[in-house]
């Protein structure tokens, strides 16, 4: 039988992941840059957590809520290969 | 195999033309319990029901539990790679598998994927798992025979091409063995068959394929395999697998066997499926939808209208009782749902009578639509003698104290248990079946030797097939004539002495 302690967790967890907005570059961000971003997506900036790593490559990936953008360079790579490769398995 | 330079090239073109996607959009979860082969996600918010989801360690899920905070799916694969924290994302598409001409001769899993070590399966094109069953106008009445070679089965309990009909009985009774020969006799019959394995021990099943390869059934067979070492997710969508590719076949128009063997496992697994997901348990502790399972599988079952291919599914699901209980939960759900039964029973197959049909008790709702012509009139009068001879069976003991009238109804009747028992693994022709019993129920067989009947059953069979096969070939075109009749009888005279 699931405790309100157990189902008081999942609701913070859901909180957490869906009211959130995080903002992942490989670089630090202009504060100009996180404002137009902020408007463009219709996010709050005081919503905002940016986080670097950068490991993407270059790029931005935009996690709103559950929801993902990936703008990363990293992930378009990737794209590359897998369609080159599909390309020319096809051939 | 091209020079490098070639390879160079083709890269560098490529390239040239590539264009990039946009801005990739999708969406994701967070894994915030698994256990038991189910994760609890958190995210995910606008997830259909019956969705696929991909975990990191390239495992597959299924959404079943959307619930308002949490997500509840199985794992259909190796739960033990999924950690707490893992993403896991949405694919957009509902439960779905390749489906393919490439399948047939082929052993696969319910995802698809080939697991008889022949080689990676080339399919293009996926249909869903769970679709609704075709509607009442696009159905046309079961007129055809599905011929099982089974003398029991095709005189007194025949089978249609589109109709549903349950095996039951207790473990070890020859239900399996019923599916297998229905699988071999359709060598010339433009049936293809899908053998949907349930549970079942993977060595039994290897054993299986490799009977049917050797008697040339593969080639027109599927199996789907979910053995009983595989998570209660693969078991439980095994025979929407099946009969998904059935489906694919029949849309083209042909006419497909499948086999679900066996359901009761498959029952089994749903409800531990359900137990873990925390869904309400009911009556044996099955969930309350364990009838809609059966139902929605087995009414995909069906013999389609010209319009819409002219192709059918016959469906043999087999459901395993316990000691003979035919009244219980599972058993009876299954019932209501089919076109009808064979009943085996263990004490008739401890006798020696194997196939082990309880004839009384077994019925197919379809009945004589589903025979030629020359079977329909030699099989007329067997169920009536054989219920007679039932009744009268008890009194065989005082064989010598009877009337000349009932002792002739006895005799005959160990007779036609002689001549409806069958070898495993060999299935008769509809057209042997008949001079078969047209010689029992014109009494050619009345002075033979119980002991010597099946011989003598068996010569006549040779002889007819080596002397008569003009005579054979009108008895399957469906013919029944005074002069067939005649030279019947002639056949039988000849054949027997």
């Amino acid at each position: 039988m699931k405790s309100n302690k157990h189902k008081l967790k999942r609701k913070q967890k859901n909180l957490q992941m869906n009211h959130t907005v995080e903002i992942v570059s490989a670089h630090v961000l202009e504060q100009s840059k996180v404002e137009e971003l902020a408007q463009i997506f219709d996010i709050n900036i005081s919503d905002i957590e940016t986080k670097i790593d950068p490991s993407i490559l270059g790029g931005i990936i935009i996690r709103k809520g559950s929801v993902v953008y990936d703008g990363s360079i990293k992930s378009k790579l990737e794209n590359l290969k897998q369609a080159l490769f599909n390309k020319l398995h096809t051939a | 195999m091209s020079t490098k330079s070639e390879i160079i090239n083709n890269i560098e073109q490529q390239l040239e033309t590539y264009q990039s996607d946009k801005v990739g959009e999708s969406e994701i979860g967070e894994v915030i319990e698994v256990k038991d082969g189910i994760a609890s996600i958190v995210g995910l918010t606008k997830v259909q029901s019956q969705e696929m989801l991909t975990f990191p360690s390239g495992a597959t899920g299924l959404a079943l539990n959307l619930e308002e905070d949490v997500v509840g799916a199985i794992i259909l694969g190796d739960f033990s790679k999924i950690k707490q924290g893992d993403i896991v994302t949405r694919t957009g598409e509902i439960m779905n598998i390749p489906v393919g001409d490439e399948m047939i001769g082929r052993v696969i899993n319910p995802l698809g994927e080939a697991i008889d070590g022949k080689g990676e399966l080339k399919t293009t094109e996926t249909q869903p798992i769970d679709q609704i069953a075709p509607g009442v106008i696009t159905r046309t009445p079961v007129e055809t025979p599905l011929q099982t070679g089974i003398k029991s089965i095709d005189a007194l309990i025949p089978i249609g091409r589109g109709q549903r009909e349950l095996i039951l009985g207790d473990r070890q009774t020859g239900k399996t063995s019923i599916a297998i020969d229905t699988i071999l006799n359709q060598k010339d019959q433009n049936v293809t068959c899908v053998y949907v394995a349930i549970g079942q021990k993977e060595s039994k099943v290897a054993a299986l394929v490799s009977k049917l390869e050797e008697a040339g059934a593969m080639e027109y067979t599927t199996v789907v395999l979910a053995g009983a070492s595989e998570p209660s997710p693969m078991l439980y969508l095994a025979p929407y697998s099946g009969v998904t590719l059935a489906e694919y076949f029949a849309a083209k128009g042909e006419d497909v066997l499948v086999v679900y063997d066996d359901l009761t496992k498959q029952a089994i697994a749903y409800r531990e499926m359900s137990l873990l997901l925390r869904r309400p348990p009911g009556r044996e502790a099955f969930p309350g939808d364990v009838f809609y399972l059966h139902s929605r599988l087995l009414e995909r079952a069906c013999n389609l209208t010209d319009e819409f291919g002219g192709g059918s599914i016959t469906a043999l699901p087999i459901i395993e009782t316990q000691a003979g209980d035919i009244s219980a939960y599972i058993p009876t759900n299954v019932i209501s749902i089919t076109d009808g039964q064979i009943f085996l029973e263990s004490n008739l197959f401890n006798k020696g009578i194997r196939p082990a049909v309880n004839i009384g008790s077994s019925v197919s709702r379809v009945g004589s639509a589903a025979q030629i012509k020359p079977m329909k009139k030699v099989a007329g009068t067997l169920k009536f003698d054989a219920a007679q001879y039932k009744e009268l069976e008890a009194f065989s003991q005082f064989a010598s104290d009877l009337d000349p009238d009932t002792k002739k109804v006895i005799e005959r009747g160990r007779r036609l248990t002689e001549i409806l028992k069958q070898p495993n693994f060999h299935p008769m022709k509809v057209e042997d079946q008949v001079v078969s019993i047209f010689a029992l129920t014109n009494g050619y067989f009345d002075k033979i030797e119980i002991s010597e009947v099946s011989q003598k059953e068996a010569s006549l069979i040779e002889f007819a097939n080596n002397v008569k096969k003009d005579l054979l070939a009108r008895i399957v075109e469906g013919e029944w004539s005074d002069e067939l009749i005649e030279e019947l009888h002639t056949t039988c005279k000849e054949g027997i002495n």
